[in-house]
Protein backbone atom coordinates (compact mmCIF):
# COMPACT_ATOMS: atom_id res chain seq x y z
CA UNK A 1 0.00 0.00 0.00
CA UNK A 2 0.88 3.58 -0.80
CA UNK A 3 0.50 6.01 1.38
CA UNK A 4 -0.54 9.72 0.63
CA UNK A 5 3.62 10.89 0.42
CA UNK A 6 4.04 8.15 -2.24
CA UNK A 7 6.07 6.32 0.47
CA UNK A 8 4.72 2.68 1.23
CA UNK A 9 2.84 2.55 4.65
CA UNK A 10 4.37 1.44 7.53
CA UNK A 11 3.36 0.38 10.99
CA UNK A 12 4.41 3.67 12.11
CA UNK A 13 3.01 6.04 9.10
CA UNK A 14 -0.52 6.33 10.39
CA UNK A 15 -2.34 9.26 8.69
CA UNK A 16 -0.06 11.74 10.43
CA UNK A 17 3.07 13.44 9.73
CA UNK A 18 5.44 14.62 12.50
CA UNK A 19 8.02 17.53 12.26
CA UNK A 20 10.56 18.49 15.28
CA UNK A 21 11.21 22.13 14.61
CA UNK A 22 14.41 23.15 16.45
CA UNK A 23 13.88 26.72 15.73
CA UNK A 24 16.50 28.18 17.92
CA UNK A 25 20.10 26.95 18.94
CA UNK A 26 20.63 28.78 21.83
CA UNK A 27 20.28 27.28 25.23
CA UNK A 28 20.92 28.22 29.18
CA UNK A 29 21.84 24.40 29.73
CA UNK A 30 24.83 22.83 28.73
CA UNK A 31 24.01 18.76 29.23
CA UNK A 32 25.78 16.28 29.31
CA UNK A 33 23.82 14.17 26.59
CA UNK A 34 23.17 17.00 24.36
CA UNK A 35 23.61 16.51 20.55
CA UNK A 36 23.96 20.16 19.96
CA UNK A 37 27.64 20.87 18.30
CA UNK A 38 27.08 24.61 18.99
CA UNK A 39 25.30 27.10 20.39
CA UNK A 40 24.92 29.79 17.87
CA UNK A 41 22.90 32.73 18.35
CA UNK A 42 22.43 33.07 14.86
CA UNK A 43 18.46 32.89 14.45
CA UNK A 44 15.68 33.23 11.43
CA UNK A 45 14.08 36.65 11.51
CA UNK A 46 10.30 36.23 11.91
CA UNK A 47 9.48 36.27 7.86
CA UNK A 48 11.49 33.04 7.34
CA UNK A 49 10.33 31.32 10.35
CA UNK A 50 6.65 31.79 8.93
CA UNK A 51 7.68 30.69 4.99
CA UNK A 52 8.99 27.47 6.85
CA UNK A 53 5.59 26.89 8.80
CA UNK A 54 3.93 27.99 5.36
CA UNK A 55 6.10 25.31 4.01
CA UNK A 56 5.24 22.47 6.59
CA UNK A 57 1.21 23.27 6.38
CA UNK A 58 1.10 23.16 2.56
CA UNK A 59 3.51 20.11 2.53
CA UNK A 60 0.72 18.20 5.04
CA UNK A 61 -2.32 20.14 2.43
CA UNK A 62 -0.88 18.22 -0.40
CA UNK A 63 -0.55 14.87 1.30
CA UNK A 64 -3.50 15.29 3.61
CA UNK A 65 -2.30 14.00 6.45
CA UNK A 66 -3.12 15.51 9.73
CA UNK A 67 0.12 17.37 11.48
CA UNK A 68 1.89 17.13 14.42
CA UNK A 69 4.74 19.45 15.55
CA UNK A 70 7.11 19.32 18.78
CA UNK A 71 8.43 23.05 19.11
CA UNK A 72 11.98 23.34 20.12
CA UNK A 73 14.88 24.77 20.31
CA UNK A 74 17.89 25.25 22.02
CA UNK A 75 15.86 25.91 24.67
CA UNK A 76 12.60 27.48 23.10
CA UNK A 77 11.79 29.66 26.44
CA UNK A 78 14.65 31.68 25.44
CA UNK A 79 12.58 33.42 22.06
CA UNK A 80 9.21 33.25 24.18
CA UNK A 81 8.00 35.71 21.13
CA UNK A 82 8.92 33.67 18.39
CA UNK A 83 7.92 30.88 20.47
CA UNK A 84 4.26 32.27 20.69
CA UNK A 85 4.71 33.80 16.89
CA UNK A 86 4.57 29.89 16.18
CA UNK A 87 2.29 28.82 18.48
CA UNK A 88 -0.43 31.39 17.07
CA UNK A 89 0.67 29.81 13.49
CA UNK A 90 0.08 26.37 14.16
CA UNK A 91 -3.16 27.08 16.31
CA UNK A 92 -4.94 28.75 13.12
CA UNK A 93 -3.38 25.87 10.47
CA UNK A 94 -5.97 23.61 9.91
CA UNK A 95 -3.57 20.61 9.17
CA UNK A 96 -2.23 20.39 12.40
CA UNK A 97 -3.65 19.04 14.75
CA UNK A 98 -1.21 18.42 17.82
CA UNK A 99 1.36 20.54 18.85
CA UNK A 100 3.76 20.18 21.52
CA UNK A 101 6.64 22.09 22.97
CA UNK A 102 10.03 20.31 24.03
CA UNK A 103 11.63 21.86 27.02
CA UNK A 104 14.27 21.84 29.92
CA UNK A 105 11.35 23.60 31.98
CA UNK A 106 13.61 25.56 34.05
CA UNK A 107 12.48 29.04 32.30
CA UNK A 108 8.20 28.39 32.83
CA UNK A 109 6.99 31.29 34.64
CA UNK A 110 3.25 32.10 35.50
CA UNK A 111 3.32 34.64 32.19
CA UNK A 112 4.27 31.68 29.97
CA UNK A 113 2.14 29.42 31.04
CA UNK A 114 -0.69 32.11 31.14
CA UNK A 115 -0.15 32.26 27.24
CA UNK A 116 0.44 28.31 26.54
CA UNK A 117 -3.52 28.06 28.21
CA UNK A 118 -4.73 30.03 25.44
CA UNK A 119 -3.83 27.34 23.15
CA UNK A 120 -6.13 24.76 21.98
CA UNK A 121 -4.06 22.51 19.90
CA UNK A 122 -1.02 22.66 22.55
CA UNK A 123 -1.60 19.30 23.65
CA UNK A 124 2.06 19.14 25.63
CA UNK A 125 4.28 20.62 27.40
CA UNK A 126 7.58 17.84 27.70
CA UNK A 127 10.08 19.06 30.47
CA UNK A 128 13.31 16.49 30.44
CA UNK A 129 14.17 15.30 33.41
CA UNK A 130 16.85 12.79 33.59
CA UNK A 131 17.11 11.95 37.10
CA UNK A 132 14.56 11.07 39.60
CA UNK A 133 16.65 12.62 42.02
CA UNK A 134 18.08 16.28 42.16
CA UNK A 135 21.72 14.58 42.37
CA UNK A 136 21.04 12.92 39.46
CA UNK A 137 19.41 15.47 37.17
CA UNK A 138 21.37 17.96 38.31
CA UNK A 139 24.81 16.38 37.51
CA UNK A 140 23.61 15.99 34.09
CA UNK A 141 21.94 18.82 33.63
CA UNK A 142 23.78 21.79 36.40
CA UNK A 143 23.33 22.64 39.78
CA UNK A 144 19.69 23.51 40.89
CA UNK A 145 17.63 23.39 37.28
CA UNK A 146 16.02 20.02 39.14
CA UNK A 147 14.22 22.21 41.20
CA UNK A 148 13.62 24.61 38.37
CA UNK A 149 12.25 22.10 36.25
CA UNK A 150 9.97 20.52 39.05
CA UNK A 151 9.02 23.98 39.75
CA UNK A 152 8.70 24.99 36.04
CA UNK A 153 6.31 21.31 36.07
CA UNK A 154 3.96 22.36 38.74
CA UNK A 155 3.39 25.67 37.46
CA UNK A 156 1.76 24.20 33.69
CA UNK A 157 -0.09 21.70 35.76
CA UNK A 158 -1.26 23.98 38.10
CA UNK A 159 -2.90 26.03 34.98
CA UNK A 160 -3.89 22.54 33.35
CA UNK A 161 -1.53 22.61 30.73
CA UNK A 162 -0.97 18.94 29.61
CA UNK A 163 2.44 18.04 30.80
CA UNK A 164 5.01 15.50 30.20
CA UNK A 165 8.43 13.71 31.07
CA UNK A 166 11.70 13.11 28.83
CA UNK A 167 13.89 10.87 30.36
CA UNK A 168 17.05 10.26 28.39
CA UNK A 169 18.61 7.29 29.60
CA UNK A 170 22.66 7.01 29.75
CA UNK A 171 24.95 5.27 32.21
CA UNK A 172 24.60 7.86 34.60
CA UNK A 173 21.19 8.33 35.34
CA UNK A 174 19.50 4.57 33.77
CA UNK A 175 19.52 3.39 37.37
CA UNK A 176 16.66 5.83 38.00
CA UNK A 177 14.94 4.92 34.76
CA UNK A 178 12.07 2.93 37.59
CA UNK A 179 12.00 5.62 39.84
CA UNK A 180 11.59 7.91 36.96
CA UNK A 181 8.06 6.40 36.60
CA UNK A 182 6.92 6.92 40.32
CA UNK A 183 8.08 10.72 40.26
CA UNK A 184 5.75 11.19 37.19
CA UNK A 185 3.15 9.78 39.03
CA UNK A 186 3.04 11.79 41.91
CA UNK A 187 3.69 15.02 40.22
CA UNK A 188 0.77 13.97 38.20
CA UNK A 189 1.90 14.42 34.42
CA UNK A 190 0.22 13.16 31.59
CA UNK A 191 3.15 11.01 29.96
CA UNK A 192 6.50 9.66 30.28
CA UNK A 193 9.09 8.90 27.27
CA UNK A 194 12.04 6.93 28.22
CA UNK A 195 14.30 7.00 25.47
CA UNK A 196 18.29 6.23 25.30
CA UNK A 197 20.63 8.43 24.75
CA UNK A 198 22.31 8.98 21.19
CA UNK A 199 26.09 9.82 21.54
CA UNK A 200 26.34 12.62 18.44
CA UNK A 201 27.19 15.50 21.43
CA UNK A 202 30.52 16.79 22.14
CA UNK A 203 30.00 15.60 25.17
CA UNK A 204 28.73 12.27 24.79
CA UNK A 205 30.82 9.40 23.40
CA UNK A 206 29.64 5.96 23.12
CA UNK A 207 31.13 5.37 26.52
CA UNK A 208 27.81 7.01 28.32
CA UNK A 209 25.73 4.75 26.56
CA UNK A 210 23.74 1.86 28.08
CA UNK A 211 25.16 -1.35 26.83
CA UNK A 212 22.78 -3.43 25.59
CA UNK A 213 22.33 -5.96 28.23
CA UNK A 214 21.27 -3.11 30.94
CA UNK A 215 19.42 -1.26 28.23
CA UNK A 216 17.22 -5.10 27.80
CA UNK A 217 16.67 -5.21 31.63
CA UNK A 218 15.45 -1.48 31.59
CA UNK A 219 13.07 -2.26 28.79
CA UNK A 220 11.76 -4.87 30.69
CA UNK A 221 11.33 -3.57 34.26
CA UNK A 222 9.67 -1.01 32.28
CA UNK A 223 7.57 -2.62 30.08
CA UNK A 224 6.70 -4.43 33.58
CA UNK A 225 5.39 -1.47 35.27
CA UNK A 226 3.22 0.08 32.08
CA UNK A 227 1.81 -3.38 32.42
CA UNK A 228 1.05 -2.91 35.96
CA UNK A 229 -0.32 0.68 35.41
CA UNK A 230 -2.60 -0.33 32.80
CA UNK A 231 -5.70 0.77 34.00
CA UNK A 232 -4.46 1.86 37.11
CA UNK A 233 -2.88 5.08 36.67
CA UNK A 234 -3.68 8.08 33.99
CA UNK A 235 0.19 8.12 33.38
CA UNK A 236 0.97 6.93 29.53
CA UNK A 237 4.48 5.00 29.62
CA UNK A 238 5.99 5.80 25.83
CA UNK A 239 7.77 2.97 24.48
CA UNK A 240 6.92 3.33 20.95
CA UNK A 241 10.04 3.33 19.39
CA UNK A 242 12.49 0.31 18.17
CA UNK A 243 13.44 -2.53 20.12
CA UNK A 244 10.39 -1.85 22.54
CA UNK A 245 8.94 -4.83 20.44
CA UNK A 246 11.66 -7.60 21.37
CA UNK A 247 10.41 -7.75 25.66
CA UNK A 248 6.89 -7.08 24.45
CA UNK A 249 5.65 -7.75 20.85
CA UNK A 250 2.82 -5.28 21.57
CA UNK A 251 5.16 -2.15 22.09
CA UNK A 252 7.10 0.03 19.89
CA UNK A 253 7.24 0.40 16.32
CA UNK A 254 9.31 1.21 12.89
CA UNK A 255 11.54 4.43 12.89
CA UNK A 256 9.45 6.52 11.05
CA UNK A 257 12.49 8.28 9.96
CA UNK A 258 12.44 8.66 6.18
CA UNK A 259 8.84 7.44 6.53
CA UNK A 260 6.72 10.38 8.42
CA UNK A 261 8.65 12.83 9.99
CA UNK A 262 11.20 15.62 9.53
CA UNK A 263 13.67 17.40 12.01
CA UNK A 264 14.49 20.76 10.72
CA UNK A 265 17.33 23.11 13.00
CA UNK A 266 17.27 26.46 13.27
CA UNK A 267 18.55 27.53 9.98
CA UNK A 268 16.26 25.38 8.12
CA UNK A 269 18.17 22.66 7.25
CA UNK A 270 16.52 19.38 7.67
CA UNK A 271 17.34 15.98 8.99
CA UNK A 272 16.01 12.69 8.62
CA UNK A 273 15.62 12.91 12.91
CA UNK A 274 17.12 14.98 15.22
CA UNK A 275 19.26 12.50 16.15
CA UNK A 276 20.23 11.36 12.58
CA UNK A 277 23.16 13.94 11.57
CA UNK A 278 22.98 13.72 7.75
CA UNK A 279 21.39 17.07 6.14
CA UNK A 280 19.19 16.07 3.55
CA UNK A 281 18.60 19.77 2.24
CA UNK A 282 17.47 23.16 3.59
CA UNK A 283 13.79 24.20 3.60
CA UNK A 284 14.42 27.59 2.80
CA UNK A 285 16.16 26.97 0.20
CA UNK A 286 15.17 23.53 -1.68
CA UNK A 287 11.80 23.24 -0.26
CA UNK A 288 10.24 20.35 1.83
CA UNK A 289 8.73 18.79 -0.92
CA UNK A 290 12.03 18.57 -2.92
CA UNK A 291 13.81 17.38 -0.03
CA UNK A 292 11.05 14.32 0.47
CA UNK A 293 11.01 13.41 -2.59
CA UNK A 294 14.40 13.22 -4.42
CA UNK A 295 16.84 13.00 -0.93
CA UNK A 296 18.89 9.66 -1.88
CA UNK A 297 19.19 9.15 2.09
CA UNK A 298 15.47 9.36 2.50
CA UNK A 299 15.18 6.84 -0.01
CA UNK A 300 17.67 4.67 1.70
CA UNK A 301 16.07 4.80 4.88
CA UNK A 302 12.53 3.61 3.36
CA UNK A 303 14.44 0.60 1.76
CA UNK A 304 14.07 -2.04 3.88
CA UNK A 305 16.11 -4.02 2.13
CA UNK A 306 19.58 -1.92 2.90
CA UNK A 307 19.13 -2.78 6.15
CA UNK A 308 21.95 -5.05 7.67
CA UNK A 309 21.39 -8.58 7.29
CA UNK A 310 20.88 -9.30 11.22
CA UNK A 311 17.76 -6.66 10.88
CA UNK A 312 16.70 -8.23 7.66
CA UNK A 313 16.34 -12.08 9.50
CA UNK A 314 14.69 -11.11 12.16
CA UNK A 315 11.04 -11.69 13.04
CA UNK A 316 10.72 -7.67 14.36
CA UNK A 317 11.76 -6.35 10.93
CA UNK A 318 8.51 -5.07 10.01
CA UNK A 319 7.57 -3.28 13.67
CA UNK A 320 11.39 -2.49 14.75
CA UNK A 321 14.26 -2.03 11.86
CA UNK A 322 16.42 -0.39 15.07
CA UNK A 323 17.52 3.18 16.00
CA UNK A 324 19.00 4.48 12.54
CA UNK A 325 20.50 7.56 14.69
CA UNK A 326 22.20 5.44 16.49
CA UNK A 327 23.14 2.95 14.25
CA UNK A 328 25.16 6.12 12.38
CA UNK A 329 26.27 7.35 15.27
CA UNK A 330 28.06 4.32 16.72
CA UNK A 331 29.03 2.86 13.22
CA UNK A 332 28.91 5.34 10.37
CA UNK A 333 26.74 3.13 8.37
CA UNK A 334 22.88 4.28 9.27
CA UNK A 335 21.40 0.80 7.91
CA UNK A 336 23.73 -1.19 9.92
CA UNK A 337 22.60 -3.25 13.17
CA UNK A 338 21.23 -0.76 15.94
CA UNK A 339 24.33 -1.56 18.26
CA UNK A 340 22.02 -1.78 21.29
CA UNK A 341 19.87 -4.55 20.41
CA UNK A 342 20.45 -7.56 22.53
CA UNK A 343 18.25 -10.39 20.07
CA UNK A 344 21.24 -13.12 19.06
CA UNK B 1 5.30 7.43 -38.48
CA UNK B 2 6.28 11.20 -37.20
CA UNK B 3 9.48 12.34 -37.33
CA UNK B 4 9.85 14.33 -34.05
CA UNK B 5 13.55 15.21 -33.90
CA UNK B 6 12.68 17.29 -31.25
CA UNK B 7 14.82 16.98 -27.93
CA UNK B 8 12.98 16.70 -24.60
CA UNK B 9 13.87 15.89 -21.40
CA UNK B 10 12.25 15.81 -17.57
CA UNK B 11 11.34 19.66 -16.25
CA UNK B 12 13.66 20.71 -13.49
CA UNK B 13 10.05 20.77 -11.79
CA UNK B 14 9.44 17.05 -11.81
CA UNK B 15 11.64 13.91 -10.40
CA UNK B 16 11.09 10.39 -11.22
CA UNK B 17 11.57 7.69 -8.26
CA UNK B 18 11.32 3.65 -9.02
CA UNK B 19 10.61 2.05 -5.55
CA UNK B 20 11.84 -1.23 -5.63
CA UNK B 21 12.17 -3.99 -2.91
CA UNK B 22 9.05 -5.67 -1.47
CA UNK B 23 6.61 -3.08 -3.30
CA UNK B 24 7.59 -2.46 -7.24
CA UNK B 25 5.90 1.47 -7.56
CA UNK B 26 6.49 4.11 -10.25
CA UNK B 27 6.21 7.48 -9.29
CA UNK B 28 6.49 11.19 -10.99
CA UNK B 29 6.71 13.91 -8.21
CA UNK B 30 6.00 17.33 -8.65
CA UNK B 31 9.34 18.43 -6.23
CA UNK B 32 7.52 22.41 -6.22
CA UNK B 33 3.73 21.77 -5.99
CA UNK B 34 4.50 18.00 -3.85
CA UNK B 35 2.23 16.54 -6.40
CA UNK B 36 2.23 12.78 -6.72
CA UNK B 37 1.56 10.77 -9.93
CA UNK B 38 1.87 6.92 -10.09
CA UNK B 39 3.18 5.64 -13.05
CA UNK B 40 3.25 2.59 -14.79
CA UNK B 41 6.35 0.61 -16.03
CA UNK B 42 6.16 1.09 -19.32
CA UNK B 43 5.20 5.28 -18.75
CA UNK B 44 8.35 5.09 -16.30
CA UNK B 45 10.20 4.00 -18.84
CA UNK B 46 9.04 6.62 -21.30
CA UNK B 47 9.69 9.62 -19.24
CA UNK B 48 12.80 8.22 -17.72
CA UNK B 49 14.34 7.90 -21.48
CA UNK B 50 13.77 11.58 -22.43
CA UNK B 51 17.65 12.64 -21.09
CA UNK B 52 17.54 15.13 -23.31
CA UNK B 53 20.08 13.93 -25.78
CA UNK B 54 18.23 11.46 -27.89
CA UNK B 55 14.94 12.85 -30.13
CA UNK B 56 11.79 11.88 -29.64
CA UNK B 57 12.40 9.43 -32.80
CA UNK B 58 14.88 7.80 -31.31
CA UNK B 59 13.34 6.40 -28.32
CA UNK B 60 10.19 5.94 -30.26
CA UNK B 61 12.06 3.76 -32.42
CA UNK B 62 13.97 1.72 -28.93
CA UNK B 63 9.93 1.58 -27.65
CA UNK B 64 9.34 -0.24 -31.20
CA UNK B 65 12.37 -2.63 -31.09
CA UNK B 66 11.38 -3.35 -27.18
CA UNK B 67 7.79 -3.91 -26.60
CA UNK B 68 6.10 -6.69 -28.67
CA UNK B 69 2.93 -4.51 -29.96
CA UNK B 70 1.89 -3.52 -33.31
CA UNK B 71 4.21 -0.43 -34.32
CA UNK B 72 1.47 1.66 -35.59
CA UNK B 73 -0.38 1.42 -31.83
CA UNK B 74 2.46 1.83 -29.75
CA UNK B 75 3.35 5.40 -31.68
CA UNK B 76 -0.30 6.18 -31.78
CA UNK B 77 -0.11 5.51 -27.89
CA UNK B 78 3.67 7.52 -27.32
CA UNK B 79 3.10 10.05 -29.48
CA UNK B 80 -0.36 10.76 -27.23
CA UNK B 81 1.71 10.27 -24.31
CA UNK B 82 4.12 12.62 -25.10
CA UNK B 83 1.99 15.34 -26.47
CA UNK B 84 0.27 15.39 -23.24
CA UNK B 85 3.60 15.44 -20.96
CA UNK B 86 4.61 18.61 -22.70
CA UNK B 87 1.39 20.31 -22.30
CA UNK B 88 1.94 19.48 -18.95
CA UNK B 89 5.58 20.68 -19.25
CA UNK B 90 6.28 17.54 -17.32
CA UNK B 91 8.88 17.18 -20.33
CA UNK B 92 10.30 19.89 -21.73
CA UNK B 93 12.35 21.35 -24.72
CA UNK B 94 15.98 21.26 -24.86
CA UNK B 95 18.26 23.58 -26.66
CA UNK B 96 20.98 20.79 -28.52
CA UNK B 97 23.41 23.76 -27.93
CA UNK B 98 23.14 25.41 -24.85
CA UNK B 99 21.16 22.53 -23.31
CA UNK B 100 18.98 25.29 -21.70
CA UNK B 101 15.55 24.85 -20.94
CA UNK B 102 13.19 26.24 -23.67
CA UNK B 103 9.54 26.56 -23.94
CA UNK B 104 8.16 24.17 -26.58
CA UNK B 105 5.49 24.61 -29.16
CA UNK B 106 4.07 21.72 -31.10
CA UNK B 107 7.06 19.81 -30.40
CA UNK B 108 9.68 22.26 -31.71
CA UNK B 109 11.84 24.26 -29.79
CA UNK B 110 11.23 27.88 -30.17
Amino acid sequence: MIANNGLPEVATAERSFYFQWHFLERCNLRCQHCYQNEYVTDELGNDDLLRIAKAMEIALQQWRYAGRISITGGEPLLAPEKLCLLLDFFENSNPFRWIGILTNGTLIDEAIVGRFSTYSKLKEVQVSLDGATEQTHDAIRGQGNYTRALKGLGLLRAASVPTSIMFTATQHNVHEASSIIDLAMELGVGAITIERATPIGPRCDASEIVDHKLLRSTYEAIAARKKCLNGHSSLRIRTSRPLWCLVDPELGGFCPAGFSCLAILHNGDALPCRRLEIPVGNILKDGIFSIWYTSKILWQLRDKSLLAADCQKCAFVGRCGGCRASAYAMTGDMMARDPQCWKE
Amino acid sequence: MPSDMSLLKLSSDYALHKLEGSILAFHLFNINSGEIYKLNAVSFAFLEAFDGKRTVMDILESAIAHYNIDPQILTDDFMALVGQWKSLHILVGVNPESSSERSIDNGFIK
